[in-house]
Formats: C-alpha cells, structure tokens, sequence
C-alpha cells in the first residue's frame, strides 16, 4: 500500500486519459507533460496500468509497505529514499516500509512519479485520471491509501537508464502553427502575436492564461472543437493555451496550435516566465 | 454539385468538417457513415455546424477529402428512433433567476418569457464544455438572453441557463455566464453506466414547470437510483 503521509501541491493521479468520451463533454485529462509520461512509462513499463502521479512544484510524501520499484520524471525535483537523495530519471527498488518523498520542484513545474505496479484507484469512463466530478477527488489528500500489485517484488535493483532529452523542459521558444481563425487577424496583429514576448499570468490543468497586447473585435463565433494546445485570444486580449482538462469546446477565436514538443514546454512553465512563439508554416 | 462542405487540418490527427449556411445534414447519419470509413477508435464529436475527427495517430488530409467525398450529405434515411425528453423546471425563488434583473422584476414579462419557454420543443445538438453539458436549439428568437458581462464565478449544479440562442443545464456546480432561469434536478449524465447519458443527439426536449417539493421528491429518488427520466417516441 502507498500511504500519503504528506500530499505535495495538488498531486494528481494519471494514466493516459479518456479518450473516446470528448462527445460527452468529458474533457480528455491525462498528464499535462506527455513526454514525461511516456519516460516514465518506457522506463517502468507495465502491462495492466499506466499510472503516475503528476506533482506540481511541490512533491508528496508517501510509506510504501511492500517493494515495489520507482522513478520520477519531468522537472528536476528533489527526490529522498529514506533520507537518501536520489537522481532523475532512473529506476531504484525502495524497500518495505519506505518513505518516499518527493520535496521541491527545482526547475520546471511538474514531475511524474511512477511505481512500477497496478495502483488500486477508481476507473471511471475507463481512466484513472483524476478529474472532478468524473473522480471522486481533484487531488490526492494526507491520509490517502493506494494499494498496488507490485511485480517487481525479488527484481533486484535495475540501473535502467535512457538516454534523457530533457532541453524541452526549460525550452522558451515555442513551436506554433496557424489555427482555423488565424485568418480573422489582420496582418499587424498576426505579427504583433508572434513578435511579442508572452508571460505566464496564470495556469491550472486546464490551460494557461498568457499575456498579449493584441486587440480584436471578434466577432461573435460559434462554439468549437477545442483540443490541448490550442491558443485561443479573448476580446479581452488574453491568450489561453488549453492543456490536459481544457473543457472540450469554446467560443474564443482559435488563433494558433502549439506543437506537440511546445506543448510539454509550456505546461513546464510557471506563472511569470515568459516565452514567444515561433510560426512553423508562415 | 458544388461542395457544401469543406475540410479543415486543425492538427495532423485532428481534422474539421465544415458544413456551409444552409446545408443541415443529419448529424446522426453522417457519423454513422463516417464511423464506416474511418479507423475504429477515432473520435467523432460535433458542433452546430462541423463534426470533427480525432484520429489516434497522423492521418493524411488527402485520406480524409477522398474519404468523406463518398459521402452524401443531403441523405435522408431512416435515423434511430427519436425521443422527446420531459425534463422538469422548477421556479421557486430559492433559485437564481436572472430574469427579474432583465425585466426589472415584472411579473407579467417573467411569466409570460417562462409561458413561451414551457411551450418551446428544443433540440438536443450536442454536450460539450462540461461532461453532460447538451447544448439544444430550438429557443424561440424573443426569448433570446445576451450572457452576462461578467460570468458569475458560481452557477450551481442543475442551473437551466439561457447564453444566447442556446439553452443548457449545469451538470455540475461551475463559472457560468449564461442568464438563469431555474434549476432542473434531474443530472443529464452518470459516469458510471453506459450510455451515461439518456438524451442522444438529434433528440427532442420539452421542459415541465415543477414546484420545490416535487423538486426535492425528484432530487431525492436520482439520489437514490430509481428515478427514470420520461419520454414519449416521436
């Protein structure tokens, strides 16, 4: 069993995420930073369950009853077995009734923890991802049990480690192309948005909120598909850069789509760094 | 025959259809005849006027165009059975109700925005901005509600809403900027037994005027998980 002793800021449960249910209105969820996820799977892989736990910038505190095998992905954090510090990226084998804990996030803003186990946590509409009020819970609370099924229990410790690119997580640069309404902004204000220099207002699961000095009169639109990683502007000159839980329409004009590599960027961004964005089909 | 329609490239695994003013194809059969074309587990979600297409991994545009190009969109075949949905309304002043801003608290105009109200049969189009949010058509254009110039930070679980032509009911409590008429205690959505929801696209929605005990009565019986929404076939 995971017992959390201390639950971090905002730790949540992921696996993939729900896709197949966006007609519903249920919003796709999952990691925000899916290179990280996808890491911490391929070096922990296991056939019944994808689970991590994400943290933001602040990690939990967990006692591991039985042995079972770890690592932590993502932002730099800084990661103690039993008061012993331990390195990124790499897998290690914590003991029976171990504490793990996972305390500050160095540089970035979300690190993956994954056990190398079959977490016991609620499946609804096929996922284990924590989305209020799919899940019971937004995040994971002090007190909080987790059992597992562990299959690494006799493995002895593995040094299984990938060659890790991690220059996405500190990336400002961020690669974009034109979204459906790209065309409804005049030429000084399509250069205007990828000349400036945009900050980190605010964030959540759901999206980021960015800083633009462009203006429009946006026309009254319709209601649309909205996917992560789409860039939307306000008429009140806001960009918002929907993310794993974006709501799955809006009516906001659709100005750009990050890219994929982008994407994981940004969600590794905190409120008040800053960024420009890089047109890749001008 | 000019096309009606044209396909939008959102992402490489993220395609658009766009109908044009004027053509109104059955959302239904096109999807249907879609999910024949295209890879099982691709995503098919709509809006009033486009459906989309989420595919897994990267498809080609050229692949999409040639796809849906067999498809005619003016069909007219047979469509599921369609239901008109009763859903009950209550009006009890316990509720939020911005009419009483908008028509400076006369009851004549109130009574008589809800007289119309109860009387219009509305259109499921789709679910969209929170799980088991149906989007549905059909509101008469003198009933028409600008949403607010502030959305209020809480718009509480069963909230019935006006945001322009639209009608809609919170499934849960959320931001809303959208004008409140009343609230419905019956969810649109479960999360735990297919088909999670009971109202399908294409359906049809008539709303009932319930006063506050029946409201908790029915309140009481979702709670409980015996309380069955009724409908009469088309």
């Amino acid at each position: 069993m995971i017992i959390v002793e201390s639950p971090g800021y905002c730790t949540t449960l992921q696996d993939k995420g729900r896709f197949g249910f966006r007609h519903l209105g249920v919003p796709l969820a999952g990691p925000m930073d899916r290179q990280a996820f996808v890491l911490a799977n391929s070096l922990l892989p296991h056939e019944m369950d994808s689970c991590v736990f994400e943290c933001t910038l602040i990690g939990p505190r967990f006692r591991l009853e039985k042995k079972v095998r770890f690592v932590v992905t993502g932002a730099p954090i800084s990661v103690l077995l039993n008061g012993v510090e331990l390195t990124m990226n790499k897998v290690y084998t914590a003991p029976d009734n171990s504490i793990l804990e996972l305390r500050k996030v160095l540089k970035g803003m979300r690190s993956y923890l994954r056990f190398e186990a079959e977490l016991i946590s609620p499946v609804v509409l096929e996922s284990k991802s924590f989305y209020t009020p799919i899940t019971p819970q937004k995040c994971i609370a002090k007190g909080d049990i987790f059992p597992y099924l562990s299959t690494s229990v006799g493995i002895e410790k593995s040094n299984a480690q990938l060659r890790v690119n991690d220059g996405y997580l500190l990336a400002t640069k961020l690669t974009v192309s034109p979204g459906l309404d790209w065309g409804l902004l005049t030429n000084e204000q399509q250069d205007l948005l990828l000349s400036e220099t945009h900050m980190v207002e605010a964030q959540n699961r759901m999206g980021y909120r960015l800083s633009s000095k462009v203006k429009v009169n946006a026309p009254a639109l319709l209601s649309q598909l909205v996917i992560p990683g789409m860039v939307q502007l306000t008429p009140g000159g806001k960009l918002l850069v929907a993310t794993a839980d974006c709501q799955v329409t809006g009516g906001y004009l659709q100005v750009l789509q990050l890219e994929i590599t982008s994407l994981n960027s940004l969600v590794q961004k905190r409120e008040g760094d800053v960024l420009t964005f890089r047109n890749i089909h001008p | 025959m000019s096309k009606d329609y044209k396909i939008l490239k959102i992402t490489p695994s993220v395609y658009s259809l766009h109908f044009m003013e004027g053509l109104k194809p059955s959302i239904e059969l096109s999807i249907l005849e879609l999910r024949k074309l295209f890879p099982a587990g691709t995503e098919i979600t709509n809006t009033f006027n486009r459906i989309n297409l989420i595919f897994h991994n990267e498809y080609q545009m050229d692949d999409v165009v040639s796809k849906v190009s067999e498809i005619d969109f003016n069909m007219k075949g047979a469509e599921g059975q369609k239901r008109t949905w009763k859903i009950p309304i209550c009006f009890d002043s316990i509720f939020p109700n911005d009419l009483v801003e908008i028509y400076d608290g006369n009851p004549q105009k109130i009574n008589a925005y809800r007289a119309v109200f109860l009387a219009t049969t509305f259109r499921l189009e789709w679910y969209g901005f929170l799980p088991g949010f149906g989007y549905l058509s059909g509101l008469p254009k003198e009933l028409h509600l600008d949403r607010k110039r502030n959305p209020s930070p809480l718009t509480r679980k069963g909230t019935v809403g006006v945001g322009g032509a639209q009608v809609g009911v919170y499934p849960q409590d959320s931001p809303g900027g959208w004008q409140n008429l009343g609230n419905c205690p019956l969810p649109w959505i479960n999360f735990l037994e297919k088909p999670y929801v009971f109202i399908t696209v294409g359906d049809s929605v008539r709303f009932y005027e319930v006063d506050l005990t029946t409201h908790k009565k029915i309140a009481l019986s979702v709670k409980r998980g015996n309380y069955q929404p009724n409908y009469e076939d088309a």
